[in-house]
């Protein structure tokens, strides 16, 4: 935009309607219902609801070793190298059922077979847990419940 | 008396401000923005293998995921867009291309089931210079434009509402998260245990999930006492942030409390807010001309 220099004071109309625009749409998420996330103009309601305590429920993949000991598989074993990406997509398989938790679990297998990292992996596991996060970093590593098994696929070779 | 007040009001909303302040914006937000897109280009080409399309804002056109060929030339787009953007050549039509570009490209990563809360102010900041002239100095266009004979740009108030924009879009998303705090947890949110419940959560879901989790954090939530300080601290950051729009001094100590705000955050939630973190979010509250960096471009001709 480098035609003729603008005088010192230019016309109001475009800067007070792309700021009214722009700023009242950043602001509108306080009218809107509680928890409005959307984007890029968001009530950014991440940490804000109420969380009367650590308990919380968390879904992984595993990779499960021959003599049945469990390795945490990273984000990008979920097809991203975003954690909470990876989280997103283990839970939606999850809450859509058994085909698609099989499903995401071979594609996670498929990824686990091809990275050498993981040479000595037999299996791909989708586990369900449930801690308390607080008593989890003092020490008690122990689920609140049994793991439960979601998916379960052996590696290609 | 109205008249004199929507007077005041469009002079504090239309500073007058040097051409380069801008262009420096540009350059900043600009060459972040396409760094950024550069470092996200493996995720932004993945996305199709995952699961659960959940389209927001401006991709809830979509009804479908885009094919994996279009996911490719768009996000290639973006950054060809990105650069010219950032160096300031063709900016009256690369600079609102570019905003409407990385508005579309972002919010289709967005639209997996997981909002980056990261990158909602630098969309809003590149909006706003993209419908600006910031591209007027330290631009290929404004050197196309010296060649040619033009006259060097002057200080005006078409400098300085951009940057006053900016600045606005800053506070007011701090704002607004402060407000969601209130109006979803009241003030017990400050006053409760919530923020050591939420920092031993997303570690924990971190560290199960194979990802950097911060043992700091882990640490420090067997600390209770620590945690209810903290949180109201936070809580008064947001609500405060318009408090830096008074002026530098009140600018410097907001901005400098905010950095600390997201360097905790990092610390102890290994949660990487790289727009503030850099200072970018903040850069417009400031003379950024004035860097060090900038220094080279100002020497005259």
């Amino acid at each position: 935009m480098s035609s003729a220099p603008p005088p010192t004071r230019g016309p109001a109309p475009w800067p007070w309607l792309v700021g009214l625009v722009l700023l009242g749409l950043s602001l509108s998420p306080m009218l809107r219902p509680l928890g409005y996330d959307s984007f890029p103009f968001s009530s950014f309601p991440m940490f804000a609801h109420g969380r009367k305590d650590a308990v919380t429920t968390v879904h992984r993949a595993v990779a499960v070793l021959p003599d049945g000991t469990h390795v945490a598989l990273p984000p990008r074993a979920l097809g991203s190298d975003e954690v909470l990406q990876a989280d997103v997509t283990l839970r939606h398989a999850i809450r859509r059922g058994k085909k698609a938790s099989a499903a995401l679990c071979k594609a996670v297998a498929r990824r686990v077979a091809a990275d050498p990292a993981h040479a000595e992996a037999v299996a791909v596991e989708l586990l369900t847990e449930r801690h308390d996060a607080l008593a989890y970093f003092a020490g008690d590593l122990t689920p609140l419940a049994p793991p439960k098994r979601q998916a379960r696929c052996k590696l290609p070779r | 008396m109205l008249s004199r007040a929507a007077r005041a009001v469009d002079r504090w909303y239309r500073p007058v401000a040097p051409p380069e302040r801008l262009a420096a914006l540009r350059l900043l937000v600009g060459g972040f923005a396409v760094v950024y897109l550069a470092a996200r280009m493996p995720n932004l080409l993945g996305l199709h293998g995952l699961g659960g399309f959940r389209p927001v804002g401006v991709v809830s056109l979509l009804g479908a995921p885009l094919p994996p060929a279009a996911v490719l030339v768009q996000a290639l787009v973006a950054l060809l867009l990105g650069l010219a953007f950032a160096l300031g050549l063709a900016f009256r039509i690369t600079g609102p291309a570019f905003a409407l570009v990385l508005l579309w490209v972002l919010s289709y990563r967005n639209a997996w089931g997981m909002i980056f809360h990261t990158e909602n102010l630098l969309v809003m900041h590149v909006l706003a210079l993209g419908c600006s002239r910031a591209a007027d100095a330290w631009s290929l266009d404004a050197r196309r434009a010296r060649r040619r004979g033009a006259p060097p740009p002057v200080p005006s108030t078409t400098y300085g509402w951009p940057v006053r924009l900016l600045a606005l879009l800053t506070v007011g998303s701090y704002f607004v998260a402060g407000v969601a705090k209130l109006r979803l947890s009241g003030l017990g949110w400050a006053t409760s245990d919530l923020l050591r419940n939420y920092i031993a959560y997303d570690n924990l879901r971190k560290h199960l999930l194979g990802d950097w989790y911060s043992p700091l954090g882990a640490w420090l939530v067997g600390h209770a006492w620590l945690f209810p300080p903290l949180a109201t601290a936070s809580l008064l950051l947001e609500l405060l942030a318009p408090v830096a729009l008074l002026g530098p001094k009140f600018a410097r100590v907001w901005s400098l409390l905010a950095w600390a705000f997201h360097f905790g955050v990092w610390a102890i939630m290994a949660i990487f807010f790289p727009y503030p973190l850099l200072g970018l979010a903040f850069a417009p509250l400031f003379a950024v001309e004035r860097l060090f960096l900038f220094r080279r471009l100002a020497r005259p001709a």
